[in-house]
């Protein structure tokens, strides 16, 4: 499957500027492997030392969270996810 | 039913207390909480009136929703002309003080005068005290509340209490109830000590008859669902809200050393996780299922082996990120005394940041702060100009005055490394970056502020589509909404919309954390009005909700119009334009707020309330918001 992922441009420094990268893979884990693959700098914003998703970052695909699934949501072709990065608080 | 309970005005002076209903037409107009509250502050005041002199009154109130079948409505608003900024004040806590004010019969308390010797006050099922207080003047925030269920024979009593801070009139003084809820901000504790009035005690058993009972449960049901299947909530339910600083720090997002910097550099040792070995358990407030607030001891120094709750993202910046303090004790003692004192976190971590920046800079001298020594980084300074700040001595009490009459007092160009909005200082948050934010805090009605119009999740980079569901309704707009956080495009409807939608829970009584504060699929203006008719029967439609707010704003605005405020009040310190962010990740590096786009901002903002120019309500918006006729004294 070919995945579009859109890249928060707090991390697009990490991606060559580059605020759209097109991945291959099934579920939303596989996506984001490639995209570590491909920009390995962005591996300590995506995920924990365990493996997991950061606890701060979402991701939705198409506009829609990923969230329980996450990295193992399936995804289809032409799909495009969002890296979403929660701080708030007060 | 949930309507029918009642105002009490209560004079301190005459020990005169007097009860009244509250009409539905009010409740259309206003809802309750804080919406009325901006009514009555607006009625019962003059304009000029000594925030600490006995013509000032002080508002308590729980929102309309507050006890109900509805969850997390448990905040209690207090209110009156502000110690601190002169301005409107306000500050909202959550626990179990308001829910039991409503089961005692009360929406609405409206406090004046000034008691001969120091009293609290008992409220039950319809019946209002005056007492004296003698036994529980002097004592800290736990200890009052021990010594009234005690002395009344009753652990389920609920107090409301100021500390040792606002007896000695900290013009930042909180209000107080149980171990941390804290109503915060503006100097409602101050305001309170100025009456002699120490405490609010309540107990009631009356019930509140739910409208629509079976309907209420099930809806409420589904928002439950919507709010704890969230990620952010499960997140919050682990760490509280803490969990953010990782990532807020380490894109450079954080105010350190008095905003000098934007990024605190060597903080494992106050990492999130590393709170976890001193955190046992969560624990939360009336009708919540979130669950935010960690329990913890402290574990080393003086205060070793004490019991407190939180801190919050907040205290990380108020002792650690801007007095440049790396020890997690420091964050952990200095959060529970400032619980117990009854001060505001934020605020007095400004005010000592700001002092430790003057002492750097040759402002301050050893002579001045009897040979303490104010570096930044000097975590037992901390620690100890919380208590001088609390009790008033030496510099304790200067900087116990607030930032502008601090700088004042100080002179030699301290106030040039202030940074306020309206009087009151800023959060640790460093909004160079992220414009929506910094007109958020530049337009706030009480001070700078981030819970009053701060389109949080305008940091989170959601898609544009999940933007335009939110920001579209109840009322249209086809404007630009863009998921970047640095751009200035249609930020100032975010920050117009979020005011609505804080001021519309703040009158029914929710925490923001069950609203679009923190997740975008949270609870919206669609779910309160059908909350609002399950639970209380009153028909309004998310459009008139958003109308109540749009009227309860403008109130408020008013208000600090009465007071003088202008323009310029809605504005940044000369930093925010002037000085570049030095550190962070290369997206906020060397970023300053354009001085005029965010005029343009505002002028956008003013022009979506329906004010001119200069921040005045235009003839027509008075008319159509139905304010025209303000002061009508109808209550």
């Amino acid at each position: 499957m070919s995945v579009k992922v859109n890249i928060a441009p707090f991390l697009t420094h990490l991606t060559a500027d580059h605020e759209l990268v097109e991945v291959n893979g099934g579920t939303v884990g596989q996506c984001l492997d490639g995209l570590v693959e491909e920009y390995p700098g962005i591996r300590e914003w995506l995920f924990a030392k365990n493996g997991k998703l950061n606890n701060v970052i979402e991701i939705y695909v198409n506009a829609e969270s990923s969230y329980p699934d996450e990295l193992t949501k399936p995804v289809n072709d032409g799909d495009e996810l969002q890296i979403v990065i929660m701080i708030v608080g007060g | 039913m949930a309507l029918n309970r009642k105002i009490a005005y209560i004079d301190l002076s005459s020990g005169k207390v007097e009860t009244k209903p509250i009409s539905m037409e009010m409740r259309k107009k206003y809802l309750g909480g804080r919406g009325l509250d901006a009514y009555l502050l607006y009625n019962n005041t003059k304009a000029g009136v000594d925030p600490l002199g006995p013509d000032n009154v002080c508002l308590v109130s729980a929102g309309i929703l507050v006890g109900t079948l509805a969850s997390a409505t448990a905040r209690t608003h207090i209110a009156g002309k502000s110690p601190l900024t002169g301005y409107f004040g306000s500050t909202n806590m959550g626990g179990f003080f308001a829910p039991e004010m409503r089961w005692a019969g009360f929406d609405h308390l409206v406090i004046r005068g000034k008691a001969e010797k120091p009293v609290y006050l008992w409220i039950h099922n319809g019946e209002i005290e005056i007492r004296d207080a003698k036994d529980i003047w002097g004592k800290g925030v736990r200890d009052t509340q021990s010594i009234i269920r005690e002395e009344m024979g009753d652990r389920e009593i609920k107090v409301m209490t100021i500390g040792i801070a606002g007896e000695n009139l900290v013009r930042y003084a909180n209000v107080m109830t149980e171990i941390k809820n804290s109503g915060g901000r503006t100097g409602m504790g101050a305001l309170l000590g100025s009456k002699n009035l120490k405490a609010i005690a309540v107990r009631g058993t009356l019930d509140i008859k739910i409208e629509h009972p079976v309907e209420a449960l099930e809806y409420n049901k589904q928002i439950i669902s919507q709010i704890t299947s969230a990620k952010v909530s499960q997140e919050q339910g682990r760490l509280g809200t803490l969990f953010i600083w990782g990532a807020t720090n380490s894109q450079g997002l954080v105010r350190t050393r008095n905003f000098q910097l934007n990024q605190m550099e060597d903080s494992d040792g106050i990492e999130p996780e590393t709170f976890e070995d001193s955190a046992f358990g969560m624990t939360g407030c009336f009708g919540c299922q979130v669950h935010c607030r960690a329990k913890y001891i402290i574990p080393d120094g003086d205060y070793k082996g004490t019991y407190d709750e939180g801190p919050e993202y907040t205290s990380i910046g108020a002792f650690a990120a801007e007095p440049g303090c790396t020890d997690l004790t420091t964050i952990l003692t200095g959060n529970h005394l400032v619980n117990d004192y009854g001060m505001d976190t934020l605020e007095i971590g400004s005010m000592i940041a700001w002092a430790m920046e003057l002492y750097e800079k040759g402002i301050l001298t050893d002579k001045d702060t009897d040979g303490l020594d104010l570096s930044f980084g000097n975590e037992k300074a901390v620690i100890e100009m919380i208590h001088r700040i609390a009790h008033r001595e030496g510099l304790g009490d200067i900087l116990a005055e607030g930032p502008l009459r601090a700088a004042e007092k100080i002179g030699k160009d301290s106030i040039r490394y202030q940074v306020h909005v309206k009087g009151m200082s800023n959060l640790h948050s460093d909004e160079r970056p992220t414009p929506a934010l910094a007109l958020g805090i530049a337009t706030a009605s009480r001070g700078s502020d981030h819970l009053r119009s701060r389109p949080a999740i305008d940091l989170y980079h959601l898609p544009e589509a999940v933007l335009r569901q939110i920001y579209s309704q109840p009322v249209a707009y086809e404007g630009p909404l863009t998921s970047d956080y640095t751009d200035y495009e249609g930020k100032s409807w975010q920050v117009f919309w979020q005011e609505m939608c804080y001021m519309a829970v703040d009158c029914l009584g929710i925490c923001k954390y069950h609203t679009i504060f923190l997740g975008p699929n949270f609870p919206n203006f669609e779910e309160w009005s059908k909350l609002l008719y399950y639970n209380t029967g009153l028909e309004l439609t998310p459009l008139e909700i958003w109308t109540i707010a749009e009227r309860t704003n403008d109130l408020e605005r008013m208000f600090n119009l009465r007071e003088g405020l202008a323009r310029s009040d809605d504005w940044l310190v000369d930093a925010y334009f002037d000085e570049p962010t030095k550190l962070g990740i290369p997206l906020i590096r060397d970023r300053v707020i354009d001085r005029d786009k965010f005029k343009q901002m505002i002028d956008e903002f003013y022009a979506f309330h329906g004010w001119d120019e200069q921040g005045k309500l235009k003839p027509e918006t008075l008319k159509r918001l139905g304010l025209d006729k303000e002061p009508s004294h109808l209550l």
